[in-house]
């Protein structure tokens, strides 16, 4: 499997804050945000190790389980909609709306 | 009222029952009428074993998207895709919302509240995981609730083939080769 095509650039190229640099060097990624919209993520070189493969497998198209893409709060959100059998009021107006008009006459 | 057949198509919105996955520990009814509960699945294959038995399931009607047309009356089901309303306490996670919304998530495909194009209570997505069919007999009529476009229907059949690992290359590669000899930019013999 080829290894993930990525850019390389020398250090002196990059200006970085302070906080952010311990904060790779902590092993946490660090997330560059445009209008409050996260774009990019820096990761420490240990971590890239970690999801490299996954990036190859995705980049070749290959069919990854959906599973392994989703989040902890992907799963607990699908989770929590599975479960919700709460029918809103709304629902219930739209129902009595479609009975009304299946009524003859 | 039923649906009517003529109104099951592909991409239409209905209110159908759709009974909650059964989950252990469950309620059966056994041929006599009486009940049991099976707290595995192991001990319901003790009890029953390939016996057609009654399970009691929760379920409750809710909106579900059409996934194919459902014209063809001999035939009883149709495949269809949950839909969820989306309530506040839903929305805790502030960057999984915001790939939600901007159709970026792999399971969950947002329709924003709109009544008029969905008929929809409110804001939902439509789940992607939670495939399964439903009885024609089962979908509320007269009429659908709502429709989506061609073009979301194309984004949720897009986002289908990676959910379920639908591995399509060979269909692609077999309409490719004969849209080029259609065109004249191949031979006959290539490919084959």
């Amino acid at each position: 499997m080829a290894a993930v095509d990525a850019v390389e650039i020398p250090a002196q190229e990059v200006r970085l804050p302070e906080h952010a640099i311990e904060a790779l060097a902590r092993g946490r990624p660090v997330v560059i945000t445009r209008y409050g919209r996260r774009q990019h993520v820096l990761l420490s070189e240990a971590q890239f190790a970690l999801v490299e493969p996954l990036l190859d497998l995705l980049r070749e198209g290959v069919a990854v389980s959906p599973e392994l893409l989703l989040t902890e709060a992907d799963l607990e959100l699908e989770w929590e909609l599975e479960r919700d059998d709460e029918a809103t009021d709304a629902d219930d107006a739209q129902i009595s709306a479609l009975l009304a008009e299946s009524e003859p006459g | 009222m039923p649906a009517p057949v003529g109104e099951l198509r592909r991409g239409r919105i209905f209110y159908a029952l759709f009974p909650f996955t059964a989950a252990f520990p469950l309620a059966f009814r056994d041929e006599t009428g009486t009940t049991g509960t099976a707290r595995t699945v192991e001990a319901f294959a003790a009890a029953r074993r390939g016996a057609p038995t009654d399970v009691i399931a929760r379920g409750r009607l809710r909106p579900v998207l059409l996934l194919h047309d459902g014209t063809r009356g001999e035939h009883e089901d149709v495949v269809c895709l949950k839909i969820s309303g989306v309530k506040p306490r839903h929305r805790r996670d502030a960057r999984q919302w915001d790939r939600i919304e901007r159709r970026e998530h792999p399971v969950f495909f947002h329709l924003p509240a709109d009544s008029a194009r969905y008929g929809l209570p409110g804001e939902s997505v439509v789940r992607l995981a939670s495939l399964g069919t439903v009885h024609k007999s089962a979908l509320l009529g007269p009429r659908h609730i709502g429709e989506l476009t061609a073009t979301e229907l194309e984004q949720i059949s897009a986002r289908l083939t990676k959910v379920l690992s639908l591995d399509l290359s060979r269909f692609i590669a077999a309409r490719a080769l004969e849209l080029l000899r259609r065109a004249g930019l191949v031979s006959r013999r290539l490919g084959e």
